[in-house]
């Protein structure tokens, strides 16, 4: 995993991490430990996910009707269990995501009121 | 890709997968296994807690928050268990009042016979009759033959038995029945085997008899050698064949049957029994199972046509006469629940009661409500911190009722302990005397399921109010009030009003009806019976199916009272036929010759045997003319001595002495009226006592085997008992002494219901009185506790202590007279449905319920005048200082 030292590593919020799944299977259905993945890379390693809590997420959101899921098969041909957005859930991205970029905003603009 | 599966069955492979993917990863760059594991490891964290939260998401949500809120409750009932003390003993009263009236209930209305299939079991039931069952013998046997229709018929017959060992003789209950009758009805049977129609045979030489398991269990202490030892009954050897299994008591609620023996053992007492057409018996009941996929209404009018024609026949026609049976049919009730007689004794009461407990029930729900919602108050801070840390209402009312209905399952447990010792007491109330109704209350499923279904029901009745109540907080201010002074909104002040005043109503409804019911059993305890029932004893000599020759009855009877006049303080003794005050009686109607025509159902009088002392022993006092004496033989012309009310239909202001009279169709026997004495009561103290003909014992033309004796003493005559049983074996070991009872307990035997009701409705008020009280005293205390501040800058200002008292008094009786009322309007409609129920008072009576309101408006100042005077008592200085 990352070389990073670890206070450089930020804990992920609660909820923040419902939002980030489904934000990454918004690029198309994944299994569990790709999605683990994606979440580490796209934050430049700076977010980490104790990926065993991800598992919880997961079934957190399948029990809302955000996500579903299936078997497939992954790219080196073993069978997975694959997650992919419902429309259900996409509609709840689009709604969290405008809740965060007002949200950071609003942080934002405290922390740094000159900027603003 | 997709495919339905439930998500939580691939958990340990998706997470194993995951792992393998991670460890493949590390050791394409470069890391050697080992470590390549370990850091997979590291980097998923917790395997069994992220299995453990997955599945949670599925299972914890009511399962392990019901965990949690249970320890919570336990917590919240540790720290405060006065609170908790108070709700379960409410509760448990209530819960417990319901479940005692409900186990009587269920006996009486519910219960079905033990018996396989019971549903497909019908009665046979004729005209007016319709509610008992009756049949004679050769009607029986042409509805058996009738195999096209039912499955199966029997019958059988009531009957008490003498069963003797040595010297000793005892009275047990008993049937006679079909030989199918075991086979026919599924009878459980435990031990041995039923009858079968061999053991019916008239002339069978072997006597056969199979006994109850109560009996088994009292008197062979459940001895599996019981088969085939010998029972002397009705003077007879008999030897027993089978058990019934416990729960089967026959198809009488109410009664007990001992001992079962086969018609057949009749038929040797009333050898005409089974070809018999002459008679009709009340209580023999024609019992059949319907055939394989037979309609009730096709069996039904296929027995009224075998029923017509029986009646059409010429040897039957006097069917037709018996008043009201012009026009009689025959149907098919259900037989599932047994015969309704004690159904419908008992229906009204029951049904009252029922009610009553369901409302003392409403009223303690109400204090509870009240306490939790005063505690919710209290607790607001607690719930306000709770809900800004994130939690939601819908878990926090959750919570609350887990709390409430956790407090009503204890109240409910408590309740069961309380309805079994309650339930023990009603059983023996009404199991004495010879009318003795044996209820069967053993703790069962039924009783059970309704008391855990009241407790829970319960628990949201008072949990549901306070529980949103409760969480219907305001955060900031609730936190800002640091808890102490926390003011509720007005709206919740007025819930807990309208909760006092709708206790008030309900009890000023209860306490009418107990008073209406109390005054009943007074009216009729009170009432003037014509006999003086102080000092009197009664038993009946009972020499039925004795070695004892019953023409001889008479005579013992008479050398019985004569030693006991000489030994014991007995002032004089009679014996009667009837037993006085309760007697099935006989009556038929009277003709007069030479008065205006009347149908006979108008002429109808009851009829007595009697000895001359009779009246004298009872204190019935003579009019005119003369009582019996000595001259009044078998052989001298027949007499008679008629009450007031005979006089009054009958002769008016016309002499009746030396008046000749007779009995309907009986023109062979005259009698002449010789005297004429005051009413008294015959049947019950509830109806006006009948018109009454009494004739000599003397002149009787069968002997009676069954005597009542009545003993004027001069002390009290419950000593006498003894000495009663020992001179009747003095003078024959065959005569049975039964029911040795004073006047004053058979008078209390003939009210047993009206007692047990009265009892049971007035300590239902009493609860509810008490409740009532605890609830406004909690309103009110509260309230001043509440306004302390307020009262103590009054005070400070100068404020008169009497005037603050009187303030606070005067809140609670605004509050206690709109409940009043409410319950006067609420006991104006409901007490109706006493009716039938009450006795020389109406449903509507202005004293009663005037009382009722008196009551409960002294119950309303006492309540609040403790609070009231803590209110003006409080020191204007110590309460500012709290600030």
């Amino acid at each position: 995993m990352s070389t990073r030292r670890d206070q450089d590593r930020i804990e992920l919020l609660q909820g923040t991490l419902d939002l980030l799944i489904l934000r990454t299977l918004r690029l198309g259905p994944a299994h569990g430990h790709a999605i683990a993945k994606a979440i580490e890379r796209g934050s430049d390693d700076v977010l980490t996910v104790e990926q065993g809590s991800l598992y919880p997420a997961l079934h957190r959101l399948i029990k809302r009707g955000w996500i579903a899921y299936g078997d497939g098969t992954s790219e080196n041909n073993r069978r997975a269990k694959f997650y992919r957005l419902t429309p259900k859930g996409r509609k709840q991205l689009d709604l969290e995501t405008s809740k965060w970029d007002r949200l950071s905003a609003a942080i934002a603009r405290i922390l740094r009121p000159a900027e603003g | 890709m997709m495919r339905r599966s439930r998500p939580l069955d691939s958990l340990d492979e998706d997470i194993r997968d995951h792992l393998e993917r991670e460890i493949q990863d590390n050791i394409d760059r470069g890391l050697a296994p080992d470590e390549a594991r370990r850091r997979a490891l590291l980097a998923f964290g917790n395997v069994a807690l992220a299995k453990e939260d997955a599945r949670a998401i599925w299972v914890r949500p009511w399962l392990d928050q019901l965990r949690q809120d249970i320890r919570y409750t336990c917590r919240t009932i540790r720290r405060n268990p006065g609170f908790a003390a108070v709700v379960v003993l409410t509760l448990g009263l209530g819960i417990g009042a319901n479940t005692a009236i409900f186990s009587v209930f269920e006996v009486i209305a519910l219960r079905t016979v033990g018996l396989a299939s019971p549903d497909e079991l019908y009665f046979v039931a004729h005209g007016s009759l319709r509610s008992s069952p009756s049949s004679n013998y050769p009607y029986f046997e042409r509805i058996r033959a009738r195999s096209d229709l039912f499955a199966g018929a029997t019958t059988y017959m009531r009957s008490t038995f003498k069963v003797s060992a040595g010297d000793d003789v005892e009275t047990v209950r008993g049937q006679f029945v079909s030989g199918n009758y075991h086979a026919v009805l599924g009878v459980p049977i435990a031990l041995g085997r039923g009858f079968a129609s061999e053991d019916d045979r008239a002339g069978s030489d072997s006597l056969v008899a199979v006994i109850s398991d109560v009996y088994w269990a009292r008197k062979f202490d459940r001895d599996p050698r019981v088969l085939g030892r010998t029972l002397v009954i009705d003077q007879r050897p008999i030897s027993i064949v089978g058990v019934t299994a416990p729960g089967f008591s026959g198809l009488d609620p109410g009664t007990r049957v001992d001992v079962t023996l086969p018609l057949a053992v009749r038929t040797l007492d009333a050898a005409n029994f089974l070809t018999n057409h002459g008679t009709w018996l009340g209580d023999a009941p024609v019992i059949v199972r319907l055939a394989q996929g037979m309609p009730r209404d096709r069996a039904a009018s296929a027995v009224d046509a075998l029923f017509q024609q029986y009646l059409g026949e010429p040897d039957n026609g006097w069917l037709r006469k018996i008043p009201g049976w012009d026009h009689v049919s025959a149907t098919l009730i259900p037989a599932n629940r047994g015969t309704g007689g004690l159904r419908r004794e008992y229906s009204t009461s029951i049904n009252v009661l029922m009610a009553m407990v369901g409302v003392v029930l409403l009223i303690g729900c109400a204090n509870v409500a009240n306490l939790l919602l005063a505690r919710g108050t209290a607790r607001a801070k607690e719930v306000a911190v709770r809900m800004s840390i994130g939690a939601d209402r819908a878990r926090l009312v959750r919570q609350f009722l887990t709390e409430s209905i956790l407090l009503a399952l204890i109240g409910g447990a408590l309740g069961l302990l309380l309805a079994r010792a309650g339930v023990a007491a009603i059983a023996a109330l009404v199991s004495t005397g010879p009318e003795a109704i044996l209820l069967d209350v053993q703790p069962n499923a039924t009783v059970l399921g309704f008391t855990i279904a009241v407790s829970l029901l319960t628990g949201l009745l008072f949990g549901l109010m306070p529980a949103f109540g409760c969480t219907r907080v305001d955060v900031t201010p609730a936190l800002r009030a640091a808890g102490a002074a926390m003011r509720p909104g007005g709206r919740r002040w007025s819930v807990r009003q309208a909760l006092v005043a709708a206790q008030i109503g309900l009890c000023v409804l209860l306490v009418s009806c107990a008073g209406l019911l109390g005054r009943t059993l007074r009216n009729l305890e009170t009432r003037e019976s014509g006999i003086t029932r102080e000092n009197l004893l009664l038993f009946s000599v009972d020499a039925r199916r004795t070695a004892f020759r019953a023409e001889q009855l008479p005579t013992l009877c008479h050398d019985l009272i004569e030693r006991l006049i000489g030994r014991a303080a007995v002032v004089s003794g009679s014996c009667s036929r009837n037993i006085p005050v309760n007697s099935r009686g006989n009556a038929a109607p009277l003709e007069i010759p030479g008065a205006p025509a009347q149908p006979p159902n108008a002429r109808q009088v009851f009829t007595n045997m009697v000895t001359p002392d009779y009246f004298r022993t009872l204190g019935i006092a003579l009019v005119g003319g003369r009582v019996f004496d000595s001259r009044d033989t078998a052989s001298s012309e027949r007499v008679a001595v008629v009450n007031r009310a005979v006089v009054r239909l009958f002769f008016g202001n016309e002499n009746p002495i030396g008046r000749r009279v007779h009995f309907y169709q009986d023109e062979a026997h005259p009698m002449t009226i010789v005297g004429v004495v005051e009413d008294a009561a015959q049947r019950s103290l509830r109806e006006d006592p009948p018109r009454t003909v009494y004739t000599p014992l003397s002149q009787l033309s069968q002997p009676e085997e069954l005597l009542t004796v009545a003993l004027r003493t001069r002390q009290d005559p419950a000593a006498l008992a003894g000495s009663v049983r020992d001179e009747v074996r003095a003078l024959s070991p065959h005569v049975v002494v039964d029911y040795i009872r004073t006047m004053e307990q058979q008078i209390e035997q003939t009210l047993v219901r009206e007692r047990l009701v009265a009892m049971l409705s007035s300590a239902f008020g009493a609860l509810a009185l008490v409740l009532s009280c605890i609830g406004l005293y909690g309103v009110v205390s509260y309230d001043v506790a509440r306004s302390v501040r307020e009262l103590g800058i009054r005070l400070a200002l100068g404020a008169q202590r009497l005037d603050v008292l009187g303030g606070v008094v005067r809140g609670a009786l605004s509050v206690s007279l709109i409940g009043i009322l409410a319950g006067l309007v609420a006991a104006l409609a409901a007490t109706r449905v006493l009716g039938t129920l009450l006795f020389r008072i109406t449903a509507r009576d202005p004293v009663t319920l005037a009382s009722a309101a008196a009551l409960l408006l002294l119950t309303t100042l006492l309540a609040s005048y403790i609070p009231a005077r803590r209110a003006s008592r409080v020191d204007p200085i110590t309460v500012l200082r709290m600030e």
